[in-house]
């Protein structure tokens, strides 16, 4: 959740003081027994609201082999500044949410019951309420006695069927409760109905954005019916949008003047099933859905429909209108304590003059900044927004008239352009010239693509014109990758130990692209890049402005962490390499060549040192050695994900490759190289291997490719080819026969 | 003595004192901190000097507990059960120095209903005074994952320093409301401790006796002293190395010096009063807590009724009854205060169908004599505790169970335990002596052990070798705790997931096995061996190369790798259970071939462990047979070496390959 004073902004942290909670005692303890009555008072008016999905005890056949199924699962949540439902003052200072909700599910065996041994609920305002039941097969409900309640420790994670839609939006501190459920059996169906009230102190804000809901409509067990109302007042508005064949909300009319309305009904909905390669916000049938709280038309700006209005989609002009505001209101955000975005763009930039920014060029600036701000970031507990990182980055290269370009998308495991909806989805791209530049990680390059980017729709916005508000807005395809551009080559070489009981491997690993993003946090981590780090802008030496006993201070610092990651790097090195090759490794080494962190180096290069004592197997006389399975452990699709549903995501096109040399041991002669030779290819990939001897080394390449970036279902079977040939080569031994 | 439910992996939850380094960039903005704030992290010459030579013993550590005092005093006090008790103040004050730049700490303090935390404060060491914070510690619940609701919490400061020989105080005050609940004292800590030192400053009105547990090979210095009416014991242990946690460790009772603290007797206005002198006075107490149960057997009636209807013998009813707790009851705890202590009334637990290891034992129990057999409430220590029932303290016992009298023999029936048959005890029990309840008399009975071929995985496979591919059948049996086990996780799957599971199960984990037809023995029945067979597919597995095919019939190497102890390990293991597996598997080969470069057998006998492996050709037949078999769940540390040679050997054996050529 998201609040908003007028004029400034305020640090996140204000708002906690904005929340007035009704706290309880935040300890586990036992249910203050004054509480039973109050709850079961409160709650008893939603037993007697019976929709007819909750009067339901009947499940399809179909599901009779699953754990359980949900035969009700409804959630009503009114948004009510006049407090409608409580005393009415003419000055309101509060927001108030009356919630109710009910659960409804079958338990079919020991698991289930297990699962729903222990259930939760608020007691945090004197109006909530709560009962629950239990009705046995061809019998009666029977009421859940809850005075074996007890406290829960706040902070404790509540499962998703006892959570207040309230406390997962606005993150709030009431008081939960749980309870042991007696005689409970499988077969038996449970029940719960649960009202809250919650209230929200706005008198100091103005505009409340409420986090956005991501709804998948399948859950862990099948479900039969699922509700979601939203009920606002003339303060709140309401926007979703129902994606992949999922219903959405509907309008509904209110008898009450000033209400809205609005209904989410999903019926019969089955568990989705897909295991790999799936991206369930683009996949899964969900609604998204968001409530926002302003108290007058101007302060609510853009991105919001009307009042009383269903927004499910926003014309392009009202997005990047949205996305403009945005960004141009970054400047008097906090980056740290005390610290404005602005006061930290005009440090920067003091900085960037001394290092005589304004005599260089153009390319030169943009790299020093960026440089400069990694800099920074590197030694941040957190990575910006790409939002910030745009505002600053821009910003910066305003200082000497680069002019630069905002882009603006949304993530690509998130939904396309057409479908933002909230603000938190918009993503932010810089461009100079026909160059983009994306957010910073402490491992990127001017230039380098953000896998969560590729291939993107998106518009290139400009600052609107101040009486019109018209903006330029250029459609605009964020660039893909090729399978080249994101490589894994390894070079290995590789040779028996002298007692012939393991292989000993010296191994160099070169990524880029996208493939470096993914590994260079594991890689470097527990690596000290950081301190020199400052080298890539041209920046001073830390020391240099420090007295002497801060240098003193500082560089001692650097060393006793020096230290420690030389001690623990190669524990961590031993564990991956143990977990690549499912077994134990021994006499590990590790060095990094190239970090990748420069333009003109940008390839992360390094070396491992390891014996593998499972990779050579002894025949009689004989040993066979398993070079192939040095890739590593490779996919294996098992039978149940060979039949599958969704589209394929495999995210972004890469290619990998391993050169084996093998040096044959004295008195031995290798055969089955011939046997190793596996071809695979078309058009979603690529599996090859290859064997050859030359004098007393055996040679191996193996190259596996993901070509596309999307694949449609129907080609999963070419996918299987490749990956069930990657697979079964790593079985695959040599024969070393002695000579003799 | 808190009972409660030991899960199978039982461990110790208390949450230890971390040793950690905190994130560097952090922690480089951190020291500047310090250095534009204050000197807070100036180092005197003489703490800078004690860290350097300390470093070089303690290298792994970060911090090291320079002086670790703890100072008992006795008063006297009423219990809320209105009893006339002792009461135990205690006063500790433990120094901290960095032995490493950011060396970093945190300091926990357990308490709950019994032992009140009085007073916590931390000390930061500046220039030569210590400034005490004004903070008070983090307070939260520490509650077993099993244990639904109790009243275990602690205090705790996280101790981060900037530099080496920086130091900090931390300064404890408690109070023990029932000398019963102070049971043990441990020397040793997860950090490391330059001096140790429990002081006990004893009334004459007093009779306590401190018991020292496996000080021997520890030089523990005990100072006894005599003035005005009190006697001082002082007990002292120097240059402690930190005690780590490790995978399957033995308990840690079992190796580290401690001290039980066994009040005997008090003396109060005239009056001598009984503490734990004897076994019977720790039974007395037990059973006093017991009979407040509050049971009303004549509500069990009409259920006991339904569960025996149909069982036409003793012995059917008393299972029916005995499988009826295990199955409808589920382990809920509630622990806190003297519900620790005091089981949940039968007529309770049946009403709610849950309840914890005494609440369950208690409607067992009852629900048994309520049929007319002789059964008894009885406290029993699992395995992790080393304690004989002689020692009158409250710390033998963790759990409980019932003990059966029946044809002659003694059952010992945990309920907690699911899918046991009736006859077969828990191996956490096994071999620990029992205190059973007999009226206002008890009877001290050991439980039974049994031995790893009384829990075997027999799996025997026949394959026959056609186009590379090996095909064939299998069948798994399990006995002993392995069907236990085995039912333990299958019972609890989701029924959508069983079927999956069992397919797994014949895959052993392998993906290049694929199983199919499976079939089960009676999966209701929990008394028989669980049997698993099918016909199962090995690919992957047959490597032809020149025209021979080489081949590993070892497709399920129990290799024990996990228990291979690197050169850090301390401590021994401790598995918890004792196992065998039985391999045999065959393969049949056209008759057109033979076998050659066929593996020479392996047999390993040590004390705690054997294996024998061989391959043995007759005709176009090759037949693989393994033994494992684990005799003793512990392995101590001085075995290591047997330890590792055993499972290396079982590794390589498990790696040959023979070939199929043409005759």
């Amino acid at each position: 959740m998201k609040i908003f004073i007028p004029r400034k902004a305020i640090p996140v942290s204000c708002m906690v003081l904005l929340l007035a909670f009704s706290t309880g005692a935040f300890s586990q303890s036992y249910i203050d027994e004054d509480f039973l009555e109050i709850l079961e008072k409160n709650a008893s008016f939603l037993l007697k609201e019976r929709p007819s999905a909750f009067a339901n005890n009947t499940v399809p056949d179909k599901w009779n082999k699953e754990s359980a199924v949900i035969l009700d699962f409804s959630r009503n949540i009114l948004f009510d500044k006049k407090n409608s439902g409580g005393f009415f003052t003419r000055r309101e200072r509060s927001l108030y949410f009356f919630e109710k909700n009910r659960l409804k599910i079958q338990l079919n065996d020991n698991n289930a019951v297990k699962a729903f041994s222990e259930i939760y609920f608020r007691y945090g305002s004197k109006e909530d309420g709560f009962i629950a039941r239990v009705i046995k097969p061809g019998d009666t409900a029977t009421t859940i006695d809850l005075k074996n309640a007890v406290g829960i420790e706040q902070n404790s994670d509540i499962p998703e069927f006892f959570s207040s839609f309230f406390d997962r939006v606005a993150g709030s501190n009431y008081q939960y409760y749980k309870v042991p459920i007696a005689n409970l059996e499988p077969g038996d169906i449970l029940e719960y109905v649960a009202v809250t009230k919650s209230k929200l102190d706005v008198s100091m804000s103005g505009y409340i954005e409420f986090s956005p809901i991501y709804e998948v409509c399948s859950k862990k067990y099948p479900i039969m019916h699922n509700e979601i109302i939203i009920e606002t007042d003339d303060k709140s508005y309401f926007k979703s949008l129902s994606l992949n064949g999922a219903p959405s909300f509907k309008k509904e009319s209110t008898s009450e003047k000033g209400f809205f309305r609005y209904v989410f009904s999903d019926k019969n909905r089955e568990v989705e099933k897909d295991i790999n390669f799936v991206s369930p916000l683009l996949q899964y049938p969900l609604v998204k859905f968001q409530v926002i709280y302003s108290n007058n038309d101007e302060v609510k700006g853009a991105f919001i429909g009307d009042k009383g209005e269903l927004k499910s989609n926003f014309a392009r002009e009202e997005l990047a209108l949205k996305a403009w505001e945005d960004y141009e209101k970054v400047g008097d955000l906090y980056i740290d304590r005390g610290v404005t975005v602005q006061a930290f763009i005009n440090e920067c930039w003091k900085e960037l003059t001394k290092l005589g920014a304004k005599s260089m060029s153009d390319q030169d600036f943009i790299n020093t900044v960026y440089y400069q701000f990694r800099n920074k970031v590197v030694f941040r507990s957190n990575y910006l927004s790409d939002k910030v990182f745009a505002y600053i980055f821009g910003s910066l290269l305003f200082q000497k008239n680069i002019k630069s370009e905002v882009i603006i998308s949304i993530g690509n495991s998130t939904g396309k352009l057409n479908d933002i909806l909230f603000e938190e989805e918009i993503r932010y791209v810089i461009r100079i010239d026909k160059k983009l530049y994306y957010n910073i990680t402490d491992f990127s390059n001017p230039g380098e693509l953000e896998e969560s980017l590729l291939d993107n729709e998106a518009y290139i916005i400009t600052a609107p014109e101040k009486k019109t508000k018209k903006q330029d807005i250029k459609p605009y395809s964020l660039p893909g990758t090729t399978a080249a551009d994101n490589s894994l080559v390894t070079t290995i070489l590789t040779e028996l130990t002298p007692d012939m009981k393991s292989l000993k491997v010296a191994r160099n690993s070169a990524y880029t692209g996208i493939q470096k993003s993914r590994v260079s946090s594991r890689v470097l981590g527990l690596t000290p890049y950081m301190f020199d780090d400052y080298r890539n802008y041209g920046g001073a030496d830390p020391t240099e402005k420090m007295k002497s006993k801060e240098a003193e201070e500082y560089n001692k610092s650097v060393s006793t962490i020096k230290e420690e990651y030389a001690k623990k790097k190669p524990e961590t090195v031993k564990d991956a390499l143990s977990e690549e090759f499912s077994q134990r490794v021994t006499n590990v080494s590790f060095k990094v060549i190239s970090d990748g962190r420069t333009q003109k180096k940008n390839t992360l290069s390094f070396n491992e040192g390891f014996e593998l004592p499972d990779f050579v197997r002894r025949a009689g006389k004989k040993y066979l050695v398993n070079l192939a399975g040095l890739t590593g452990s490779q996919l294996r699709i098992t039978p149940e994900e060979r039949d599958r549903k969704n589209d394929i995501d495999v995210r972004y096109p890469r290619m990998l490759k391993w050169n084996i040399d093998f040096k044959i041991p004295a008195g031995y002669t290798a055969e089955g190289l011939a046997e190793l030779n596996k071809s695979v290819d078309n058009e979603t990939g690529t599996f090859t291997i290859t064997a050859k001897q030359e004098k007393n080394l055996v040679q191996i390449s193996i190259q596996k490719v993901y070509k596309m970036k999307s694949v449609p279902k129907e080609r999963w079977k070419d996918m299987l080819s490749y990956i069930d040939a990657a697979y079964n080569s790593t079985f695959k031994y040599i024969l070393l026969t002695p000579t003799k | 003595m808190k009972t409660r439910k030991p899960p199978s992996s039982w461990r110790n939850t208390r949450l230890a004192a971390s040793l950690k380094l905190v994130r560097p960039a952090r922690m480089l903005l951190l020291s500047f901190l310090f250095l534009s704030q204050s000197l807070v992290a100036q180092v005197l010459p003489e703490d800078q000097h004690d860290a350097e030579v300390l470093a070089r013993t303690y290298k792994e550590d970060p911090v090291i507990c320079q002086s670790s005092y703890h100072f008992f005093t006795f008063d006297k006090g009423t219990n809320s059960l209105k009893d006339k008790v002792v009461v135990i103040q205690e006063e500790a004050e433990l120094e901290f120095l960095a032995l490493k730049k950011y060396g970093a700490l945190t300091y926990p303090e357990f308490y709950n209903k019994f032992i009140q935390l009085k007073q916590f404060k931390k000390s930061v060491k500046i220039g030569k005074s210590f400034v005490t914070s004004s903070k008070a510690g983090i307070d939260r619940s520490v509650s077993d994952e099993n244990i639904f609701f109790d009243d275990s919490r602690v205090q705790y400061y996280p101790l981060r320093f900037a530099d080496k020989g920086n130091m900090a105080r931390i300064t404890v005050k408690k109070e023990y409301s029932d000398a019963k609940y102070l049971t043990r004292l441990f020397f040793h800590q997860p950090y490391p401790v330059t001096e140790q030192v429990f002081e006990f400053k004893v009334p004459d009105w007093l009779t306590i006796d401190f018991k020292p547990y496996n000080f021997e090979g520890h030089k523990i210095e005990k100072k006894v002293t005599q003035k005005g009416g009190y006697t001082n014991y002082v007990f002292i242990l120097k240059n402690l190395p930190a005690s780590k946690n490790e995978f399957k460790q033995i308990g840690r009772a079992f190796t580290d010096p401690h001290l039980v603290i066994q009040v005997k007797s008090f003396e109060s206005k005239g009056e001598s009063l009984q503490g734990f002198d004897k076994t019977a006075d720790v039974f007395k107490w037990n059973n006093r807590l017991y009979n407040m149960a509050g049971n009303e057997a004549e509500k069990l009636k009409p259920v006991l009724a339904k569960i025996i209807a149909g069982q036409k013998t003793d012995e059917e009813k008393i299972r029916e009854i005995y499988y009826w707790v295990q199955d409808k009851i589920r382990y809920i705890a509630y622990e806190d205060g003297y519900s620790g202590y005091i089981p949940s009334s039968a007529q309770a637990v049946l009403t709610n169908k849950y309840g914890d290891c005494k609440g369950m034992a208690n409607l067992l129990t009852e629900f048994l004599k309520l049929a007319g057999y002789n059964a008894h409430f009885t406290w029993i220590g699992t395995r992790q505790i080393p304690y004989p029932q002689s020692l009158p303290a409250l710390c033998v016992n963790n759990h409980a169970i019932t003990t059966l009298y029946f044809g002659g023999k003694e059952y010992f029936l945990d309920p907690t335990e699911k899918y046991v048959p009736f006859g077969e005890n828990a191996y956490r029990i096994q071999g620990k002596e029992a205190m059973v309840a007999n009226g206002d008399k008890f009877d001290i009975k050991k439980v039974p052990i049994t031995t790893g071929n009384d829990h075997k995985v027999l799996t025997k496979a026949d394959f026959t070798l056609t186009n590379q591919l090996l095909k064939g059948e299998i069948k798994v049996t399990l006995t002993g705790n392995e069907r236990k086990d085995f039912h333990q996780i299958y019972q609890d799957l989701p029924i959508s997931s069983q079927e999956k599971f069992l397919k797994g199960f014949l895959e052993f984990n392998n993906n290049n096995v694929e199983a199919s037809g499976v079939k089960t023995s009676d999966l209701k029945n929990r008394e028989i061996p669980v049997t698993i067979t099918g016909n199962i597919d090995l690919s992957n597995y047959v490597q032809l190369i020149s025209k021979d095919q080489f081949i590993n019939l070892d497709f399920f190497p129990k290799t024990l790798e996990s228990y291979l102890p690197d050169e850090k390990r301390v401590r021994g293991y401790d598995f918890d259970y004792v196992l065998s597996f039985e391999d045999e598997f065959s393969l049949t080969i056209p008759a057109t071939q033979k076998f050659a470069d066929v593996p020479e057998k392996l047999e390993l006998n040590y004390e705690g462990y054997a294996f024998k492996g061989e391959y043995v050709v007759a005709g176009n037949k090759i037949v693989l047979k393994k033994y494992l078999l684990l005799k003793n769940s512990v392995i101590p540390k001085t075995e290591f070496d047997n330890w590792k040679k055993f499972l290396e050997s079982i590794r390589v054996f498990s790696t040959y390959f023979f070939s199929v050529t043409a005759k």
